[in-house]
């Protein structure tokens, strides 16, 4: 294949420009490069209610209800931080098992991560109806709106990702590392990260902000 | 770039994995994220300055999981994933940021406060 850089010679009547023949393409890096700018617009999403929680964080829209102290708590919100955090590190043990070629090890580690990515839901779970009984339910006010919309968009989104690692359990049990559940287990890889990243902000700009 | 395509796991994407890194950037997303916790806390510094150096901790997590985690680099493997994620930030940057400093002109000469 010829590759033309910066730096080659400028090009006369012999120049190549194309080749003539396709060459043959890597399905797994097509499929992970296509899930990845996949990943980057939901990225998207999430800017789009950081944005609404930015508006919608002024004392007129709390309406005389809970305000951002009242209804996230940063010291346990950095317990959740910590299980969620446990649960993406238990998920890399699964790409280093994958790495390995060790199909059994690998779905130890994905059980792993599902528990404890189950228990951070538990958390949330158990945290929002608390919310919800001391007079914070979404529709008591702006605020409380945007509020839930995030962290409940977040938490919706580590379901999916859960409900993703049975069914990576249970293929990799039947197939084994073949090249349709590495591509898939280097997705879900991207996918559960990510969730993690965009806690980051969740938990910084919700959780601790509002205790400024 | 041609890859043997008889033993998946043996992909480059996945031989960046190691469990090493994972362990590095798990102790040090945590402990960004702890000094942010315990400085709010404490109530160490003014609010606007608060803020400012929490914006500034989260910013050092998300380097710190794009690259111990997401191994993003400028290597054959990885570069259209980091110039793909470049060439989305500054949206990020744009949609949060406008919005925000939109509402709070509009907040400080309209509103009743």
């Amino acid at each position: 294949m010829i590759v033309a850089g910066l730096h080659d010679d400028p090009p006369g009547p012999g120049t190549v420009l194309w080749a003539d023949i396709d060459h043959e393409h890597d399905m797994m890096s097509t499929r992970m490069l296509g899930f990845w700018l996949y990943m980057l617009s939901d990225s998207l999403i999430f800017a789009a209610l950081f944005a609404a929680y930015a508006v919608l964080s002024y004392p007129t829209s709390f309406m005389g209800g809970p305000t951002p102290r009242d209804v996230a708590s940063p010291l346990y919100g950095y317990a959740e931080t910590v299980v969620l955090f446990t649960s993406v590190f238990a998920y890399g043990m699964v790409m280093v098992k994958l790495r390995h070629d060790l199909p059994r090890a690998a779905i130890g580690w994905l059980l792993v991560s599902f528990l404890i990515g189950a228990f951070f839901i538990g958390m949330e779970t158990h945290e929002l109806r608390d919310v919800a009984l001391a007079g914070g339910p979404p529709q008591r006010s702006g605020f409380l709106s945007i509020f839930w919309c995030v962290v409940v968009a977040h938490g919706v989104h580590l379901l999916f990702g859960l409900l993703w690692m049975l069914v990576m359990v249970a293929q990799i049990a039947r197939d084994g590392f073949t090249q349709l559940v590495t591509y898939r287990l280097a997705n879900l890889k991207v996918y559960w990260l990510y969730q993690g990243l965009i806690w980051t902000f969740v938990y910084t700009f919700v959780y601790l902000r509002g205790s400024i | 770039m041609s890859v043997d395509n008889t033993k998946p796991w043996e992909h480059p994407e996945v031989s960046l994995s190691s469990a090493g890194k994972y362990f590095t950037g798990y102790v040090v997303t945590l402990a960004l994220l702890g000094v942010s916790l315990l400085l709010v806390r404490e109530h160490a510094m003014t609010a606007f300055n608060l803020l400012a150096t929490i914006s500034v901790l989260a910013f050092l997590t998300t380097i710190a999981k794009l690259v111990f985690l997401f191994h993003l680099d400028f290597s054959e493997t990885q570069r259209w994933n980091t110039l793909t994620l470049m060439l989305n930030v500054p949206l990020l940057i744009l949609s949060v940021g406008l919005t925000s400093w939109m509402f709070q002109v509009l907040f400080r000469r309209v509103m009743m406060h």
